[in-house]
């Protein structure tokens, strides 16, 4: 393995090892909250689709809305300043803290200021910061950096934070329970917080109408810090400002829910300062409040740093519409394997942080963790403003490829690559991005080519030169391709006049080259239903390269593959697609690549295989045509959905067809395997690829799932679950299909 | 709903571990939506001086969960209690 591989491979199981335990139990915490959270919510698609609006407004007139606030909070008393990067926020902050004569500062939660590294240039002034919210403050303590942007002391488990506490306060009891550490803290902090001079909180968002800070918090610390010193400091992002405070309620509906799946939090502070509350004098707390004379200052700091260029850019704009949820964290198996130690930037964590790294750090910061999303999806769903995650990683990732030297070009890796990508890009990247050439020339020579992949030295070459862990098995490559074999049969069963459908089954990559009876399957199974089928050549969708951040390979696939489908769709035959994270390229990125018609025509005529015997059967199509239960090895099935499949909406059509036919069906609970097309066989992310499959191992060799056939829609998936497993696997469709002679 | 008020109502809602809200049950309102609704007139118009411009929508004791657990009463009170008064007025 190259020396960078290995140190990153070395750096991801240290993660794993010393945080991986906390970060897992609680991502996986919040996401399950957030399941059970939403599907309360009656019109929780309507909400995200308004939010989804409102952001995209308030981003497209910016500079009218903050010319708006502006003259608001100088009406309310306040003061606003437009920052226009780090430095010029800090200098600000600070002489309106050096003003005041402060000489403590305290701060709530405010991911802003750790991007500006706002306490340590404080610091640097002498004054003294403290962070209120508890889990900032542990982090202040230990002095470490978050780790997830809800939750930033995630990676620590209570045992920790009570040695830690019991370390460096030693308290004349050793404190233990979660409600002891809170207690203490919240002691240690009322003291600190009710003699600061000045404090800073963030903003969730802010509205123009009315220049009112929204914030949304459970502790209460914040609404001490706007409100205990005379002073108060508002720093956030120029994306948090919206029209108006009713364009608050879809966000308020759905952040909590989201992200820690909480409906609601404990307290949506609505602030409009300098705020009517008068200041407490805790030197004589019998005075009466009222009295005190609530001579308050108020700033509000909205930060650029690199914002409005986003707003420039077509492709990153879609980030300034993030409400910083951290349901794209929770939701993603790398990330609660890992946490945002590893999968994150300076300061940002989970799968949106590659855009804002990228926009606000840079491309550089952006490339250390960016691989670390798979591309699964499984984030789509669940963001709130509908921000599609994935591409954002893929787009970013095709320009860190484009920045790359272009010295490292390699002469004899060029043949297998016939791209239209920058030389200088990873051989590793460039490798699994053209994995259409290596399946052809695999097919091509099998079975010679698998059994020299797989001698000691060529796994021990492929690790040194591609970076592909020789602990993985390859995929073994079939002399008979499925096309090969169709034509060989002499074509459909079902001629094309008796019959009640006519469909192309989409010779995908694997499909044709790898897993090859599952493509037969299909053709059985649809022919059994009625259905005239063809093979034709098309191809590979483009995933491959996409997958690598190869965007304009990937795109010139979606054109080859639109020009080949075209005619049947004209014909009015379906397209049935084995494989689900093409038929996720069809319906998802084809938008980006073909124009708006075509792109419908074909995502329209698509359907996912066991979707389309769903649909067959549901037209009337007769179930005793296909193989039941009762013709099976076992009537248990644990069923393991794959990632993109499971976006698209499309695992009940799988597991209500295997139902009707009898089965008894388990489903899985895990989010992606952790396989994720090449990922799973890159030598850095190996050991992480299994510890992201590890609760599907779980659940899978349960008790519940003992003697049940293990089923999995993905290629990828069905090659983690053997290695995890070490049984056979099987495609639903071979399930359902009548045996073949053929 | 708080209103930040001059005389504190805020802070006397955020300082004390008991919280005690006493509303009238025709102040209850549906939902988000209808909370948003009246909140915007209210927040707009109040920027004539001595109308309140502040709000805190609270919907429970504080809480955190950043030590490991989820703990009730972490900055703000550890129980609230919510008095509704049905037809009767309160005294203001
Ligand atoms: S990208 Fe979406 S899901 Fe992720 S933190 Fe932002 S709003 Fe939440």
């Amino acid at each position: 393995m190259s020396e960078s591989r290995s140190a990153k491979a070395a750096e991801i199981r240290r993660l794993m090892r010393t945080e991986g335990d906390a970060v897992a139990r609680g991502t996986r915490g919040f996401n399950l909250g957030r399941y059970e959270s939403v599907a309360d919510l009656e019109d929780y698609e309507e909400l995200k689709d308004r939010a989804r609006e409102i952001k995209e407004d308030a981003i497209e007139r910016l500079p009218e809305l903050i010319d708006r606030l502006r003259e608001r909070v100088e009406e309310n008393g306040g003061t606003l300043y437009v920052a226009e990067d780090a430095a010029d926020a800090n200098r600000y902050v600070r002489r309106v803290a050096e003003d005041r004569g402060a000489g403590r500062l305290v701060k709530s939660k405010s991911m802003t200021t750790e991007e500006l590294d706002l306490n340590d240039h404080l610091e640097a002034a002498g004054i003294d910061v403290v962070e209120t919210d508890l889990g900032e403050w542990v982090l202040q303590v230990a002095d470490e950096s978050p780790s997830h942007i809800v939750a930033p002391a995630i990676h620590k488990s209570r045992e920790e934070i009570a040695a830690l506490f019991n370390e460096v306060f030693e308290p004349d009891e050793p404190l233990e329970t979660a409600a002891e550490l809170t207690a203490f803290a919240r002691d240690e902090l009322g003291e600190l917080i009710a003699g600061a001079d000045v404090g800073v909180t963030g903003a969730n968002f802010v509205t123009a109408d009315t220049g009112t800070i929204a914030l949304v918090t459970s502790e209460g610390n914040a609404r001490k810090t706007a409100v205990v010193p005379d002073t108060h400091v508002a720093v956030a992002g120029v994306e948090k400002v919206i029209p108006s405070v009713e364009d608050l309620r879809p966000f308020v509906e759905l952040i909590g829910r989201s992200g820690t799946g909480q409906d609601i939090t404990s307290y949506v502070s609505l602030l409009t300062p300098p705020v009517e509350s008068p200041t407490v004098d805790f030197d004589d707390p019998d005075a009466p409040m009222a009295d005190a004379a609530a001579e308050r200052d108020f700033h509000l700091v909205l930060v650029d740093n690199g914002r409005t260029a986003m707003c420039e850019d077509d492709q990153l704009r879609e980030t300034l519409y993030c409400i910083r949820c951290s349901a794209c964290s929770n939701s993603c198996g790398n990330f609660q394997s890992v946490g945002g130690h590893a999968f994150g930037g300076e300061t940002y964590s989970g799968g949106i942080a590659t855009g804002w790294e990228a926009g606000v750090e840079g491309l550089d910061t952006a490339a250390e963790f960016n691989d670390l999303c798979t591309g699964c999806t499984r984030c789509v769903n669940a963001c709130p403003v509908k921000i599609d995650i994935p591409w954002i990683n893929t787009v970013v990732r095709d320009r860190i490829n484009r920045g790359a030297d272009p010295s490292a070009f390699d002469p004899l890796v060029e043949g297998l690559t016939p791209d239209a990508e920058p030389a200088g890009m990873s051989l590793q990247k460039r490798f699994f991005g053209n994995f259409s050439t290596v399946a052809k020339l695999g097919s091509a020579t099998a079975p010679l080519s698998n059994w020299v992949a797989n001698t000691g030295p060529a796994r021990e070459l492929m690790e040194r030169t591609l970076g592909v862990d020789r602990r993985r098995d390859l995929p073994a490559f079939e002399r008979e391709t499925l096309r090969k074999w169709f034509d060989a049969r002499g074509g459909s069963r079902v001629p094309a006049a008796a019959a009640a459908r006519e469909a192309v089954v989409y010779p995908d990559l694997y499909t044709n080259h790898v897993q090859v009876d599952r493509g037969k399957a299909t053709v059985r199974a649809l022919e059994a239903l009625g259905v005239h089928v063809r093979v034709p050549a098309v191809a590979s969708s483009g995933r491959a390269p996409l997958s690598q951040g190869m965007v304009e390979t990937a795109e010139r696939h979606a054109r080859d593959v639109y020009g080949a489908l075209a005619e049947h769709v004209d014909a009015g035959r379906d397209v049935v697609v084995v494989e689900p994270s093409d038929l996720a390229m069809f319906e998802r990125e084809y938008a980006k690549f073909l124009p708006e018609t075509s792109h419908e025509r074909l995502a329209g005529s698509s359907y996912e295989a066991m979707e389309y015997v769903y649909g067959l059967l549901r037209n009337g199509a007769d179930a005793s045509a296909l193989r039941g239960a009762a013709d099976a090895e076992s009537a248990g099935v644990a069923y393991h959905s794959h990632c993109q499949q499971r976006t698209l909406g499309l695992e009940a059509h799988t597991v209500a067809v295997l139902e009707e036919l009898g089965y008894d069906v388990l489903t899985s609970e895990t989010e992606c395997c952790g396989m994720a097309g090449s990922f799973g066989y890159k030598a850095e992310y190996y050991e992480l690829s299994v510890d992201v499959g590890e609760p599907l191992r779980e659940q899978f060799t349960s008790p519940e799932a003992r003697g049940r056939t293990i089923a999995a829609s993905g290629t990828s998936c069905l090659e983690q679950l053997e290695s995890l497993l070490s049984r056979p696997t099987r495609h639903p469709i071979q399930l359902v299909a009548p045996r073949g002679g053929d | 709903m708080l209103e930040s008020t001059p005389d504190g109502a805020e802070q006397t809602s955020l300082f004390p571990d008991l919280h005690v809200a006493v509303l009238r049950a025709s102040d209850v309102l549906p939902d988000m939506g209808a909370a948003f609704e009246r909140l915007g007139p209210r927040l707009r118009e109040g920027r004539t001086p001595g109308a309140n411009r502040s709000a805190i929508i609270a919907t429970g004791p504080s809480a955190t969960a950043d030590m490991g657990a989820l703990v009730r009463g972490a900055h703000g009170p550890r129980e609230v209690h919510v008095v509704i008064l049905e037809g009767g007025e309160v005294d203001e």
